[in-house]
């Protein structure tokens, strides 16, 4: 079993990290702090700079300015292959020339290990990742799920001071995805291994992190728990990345303390508590999830009822979205599972329903630009 | 009938699992003919008469048919020595050239400086320009009063001009020079098809540049060597023009002793033997090349 003395876990210092290419600032001022044997996911749209932060992690990119330390080495001016990192590749990069024991045992081979240890090492990572007896296959004979595996294990077996994953899972499918969410999940905590993971699948993040960090246009715009991201965004940006479908346009009333009242573009009034930022005559944005709407809330349940007409209604499986015009226009989409009964018996468009907001589910964000 | 399929309009009995598309066999033969008539006339048909010329006893006017030329010419240490020069001319371009070419064709693969296309079309210069014109730039460098020489004596190096020309070398840096684009040209489009995560990833492992060169870039480029070492095999032990212009009679070849034999000494039957020595080299090397590539299809 490949597992690092949590002592020897190592953690990773990001200071005012830069990245040029050409003209483009591809990371502007990146500052992150990831301590010892904790998974850090980074999230956010395409192009917002992941890929190119964990690839001036692996050395593989130099920082055009800021400074990188793993462990209490500044590693700006380390070449890559000194920095004992493990990584695996979008495409995993299993090299097709070798078996997968070669690939495999490559990490150990550039170390110089002796023979026999390296043989040890490597059916041990292969057992981890339950793939033992699949040492003389190529890549090409195995299935997209087991090349990941590989792929784990060949970054894994050389005890890295750093994992780093580039969007691991994003060629399997959905299903195959979520197992293996689980397997690298335990993998990580077993091995006690300091991780990066990138993604742009909200969903993987909040299943694997630790700390989820939120990028957009090659800064960093929130660093919390997947609980923190999940529940209080810092921003319309993050709010809409991470599900926030609902958004109702208002103006502040007035602001007593934290709480605001607002006027709703639908012509409701609403008293927000944690309203931040925000003053009395500013144009907001109220957002909210849909499974946070309540739809015909029982009376005396606290919530704000608004009343609307059914206008669409999205049946996906699990559950189903009705969207709900709540006035002038204002659209409300609120969110039920289907617990029971088929879908006939759901409302139709031009309905009458009451739905209900829980004042403390609903966050306001300054109207942007 | 809207859902007739091609298969069925093409008139092909539909017996699956063995459906011949006749379209699609007819279409298809429509495309090859033109090459497959090209290789019939101007290839095979000429072959298969040389291949019987060999064993004829005489030519014109044969009586019957006879090893006697094979004999001959595969004992006698005048031809073995012609044979050996050959293949290992072949030898020593291929592996010279791969050398040269290989840098160039990392930098074409690579790069994105815009200095390259110049680099590229530098690469295929030698292709634009006639062989003849190419092969007398290199008598006017090596040449006894060429460019080499001259520069040698003057610096007083040198007081008799160097023997640079009627060399075994100088045909050697003709056909590099002559040949390095086909090598450049495959080696490039293989490495340019290489995903640099490879490379990344062996870094990332611990292997410097060195290494990760010869562990993971080379051994997936090694295709492309293989393809340009056969053009550049095949064309040198052929070569005619640039052996006899820059060797000057003194670096005999197959293909100038073919020549000979059957256009000088009007010896038929002996030249065709030669011609079918030269014929079976290079078939042993496309054969070892498809057994590579056969390999190389399964992973
Ligand atoms: N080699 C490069 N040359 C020039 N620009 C680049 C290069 N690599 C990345 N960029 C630019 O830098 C920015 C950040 O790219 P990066 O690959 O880090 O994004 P990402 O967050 O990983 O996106 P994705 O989710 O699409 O992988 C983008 O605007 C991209 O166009
Ligand atoms: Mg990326």
């Amino acid at each position: 079993m490949i597992k690092a003395n949590p002592s020897d876990a190592v953690g990773v210092d990001l200071r005012d990290v830069q990245k040029w290419y050409g003209s483009v600032l591809a990371v502007r001022g990146v500052s992150l702090a990831i301590a010892p044997g904790e998974m850090v996911c980074l999230l956010g749209p395409s192009g917002c700079g992941k890929t190119t932060t964990l690839r001036m992690i692996a050395g593989l990119e130099k920082p055009d300015a800021g400074d990188i330390r793993i462990g209490d080495t500044l590693v700006n001016a380390v070449s890559p292959w000194k920095r004992n990192i493990g990584m695996v590749f979008q495409n995993y990069a299993l090299f097709p020339h070798m078996t997968v024991h070669e690939n495999v045992a490559f990490g150990l081979t550039m170390r110089n290990r002796p023979a026999g240890e390296i043989r040890a090492a490597v059916e041990d990572a292969m057992a981890q990742v339950r793939l033992a007896g699949y040492g003389d296959r190529r890549p090409s004979q195995l299935s997209g799920g087991q090349r990941q595996r590989v792929a784990l294990a060949r970054a894994i077996v050389t005890k890295p001071n750093v994992l780093l994953l580039d969007e691991p899972l994003a060629a399997l499918d959905k299903k195959l995805r979520e197992q293996m969410q689980v397997e690298i999940r335990q993998l990580q905590r077993a091995v006690g291994i300091t991780t990066v993971f990138v993604t742009h699948d909200q969903e993987e993040a909040l299943t694997l992190a630790d700390r989820i960090v939120v990028m957009e246009e090659g800064q960093i715009v929130q660093i919390g728990s997947p609980a923190d991201v999940y529940e209080r965004p810092k921003s319309r940006f993050v709010s809409d990345f991470i599900g926030f479908t609902n958004a109702v346009g208002g103006k502040v009333v007035s602001v007593t303390g934290t709480t605001a009242r607002i006027e709703t573009a639908s012509g409701h009034s609403l008293d927000i508590p944690g309203a931040e930022g925000v003053a009395a005559g500013d144009e907001v944005d109220l957002v909210v999830r849909p499974e946070k709407v309540a739809i015909d809330p029982p009376e005396g349940s606290g919530c704000v009822v608004v009343e609307g007409d059914l206008v669409h209604t999205v049946y996906s499986g699990a559950v189903t979205y009705f969207h709900v015009d709540i006035g002038r226009g204002a659209i409300l989409i609120a969110m039920a599972p289907n617990a029971h009964g088929a879908a006939s018996a759901l409302p139709t468009s031009g309905a009458r329903l009451r739905l209900g907001l829980t004042p403390d589910t609903v966050l306001v964000f300054p109207r942007r630009g | 009938m809207g859902q007739l399929t091609p298969a069925l309009a093409g008139g092909a009995a539909a017996s699956p699992p063995r459906r011949i598309d006749t379209g699609k066999v007819l279409s298809l033969g429509a495309l090859l003919a033109p090459a497959v008539l090209l290789l019939a006339v101007g290839l095979l048909w000429p072959f298969l008469m040389m291949l019987r010329m060999s064993f004829l006893d005489r030519f014109p006017d044969p009586t019957g048919l006879t090893l006697e030329f094979y004999t001959a010419v595969l004992t006698d240490t005048y031809f073995l020595r012609i044979i050996g020069r050959t293949f290992a001319l072949g030898l020593v371009v291929t592996a010279i050239t791969a050398v040269v070419a290989y840098p160039v064709a990392w930098y074409l693969a690579r790069s994105r400086s815009r200095w390259k296309h110049l680099v590229f079309l530098g690469v295929i210069s030698p292709l634009m320009v006639s062989i003849i014109v190419r092969t007398i730039g290199w008598t006017i460098i090596l040449g006894n009063e060429g460019f080499i020489n001259a520069m040698l004596t003057s610096l007083g190096i040198i007081d008799t001009p160097l023997r640079l020309m009627q060399s075994f070398w100088s045909v050697v840096a003709g056909m590099v020079h002559i040949l390095i684009p086909f090598m450049v040209l495959s080696i490039a489009s293989v490495l340019g098809k290489i995903d640099p995560s490879y490379a990344e990833a062996a870094t990332v492992m611990g292997a410097n540049p060195v290494r990760t060169f010869l562990k993971v870039t080379l051994p997936l480029s090694v295709q492309g060597i293989a393809a340009g070492s056969v053009i550049v095999f095949c064309l040198t032990v052929g070569a005619y023009v640039t052996p006899v212009m820059l060797g000057r009679g003194q670096v005999n070849v197959l293909a100038v002793t073919i020549h000979e034999q059957m256009v000088v000494l009007v010896d038929w039957p002996t030249g065709a033997v030669v011609a079918m020595v030269l014929t079976a080299g290079t078939m042993v090397v496309l054969t070892l090349y498809g057994l590579f590539l056969r390999r190389h299809a399964q992973r």
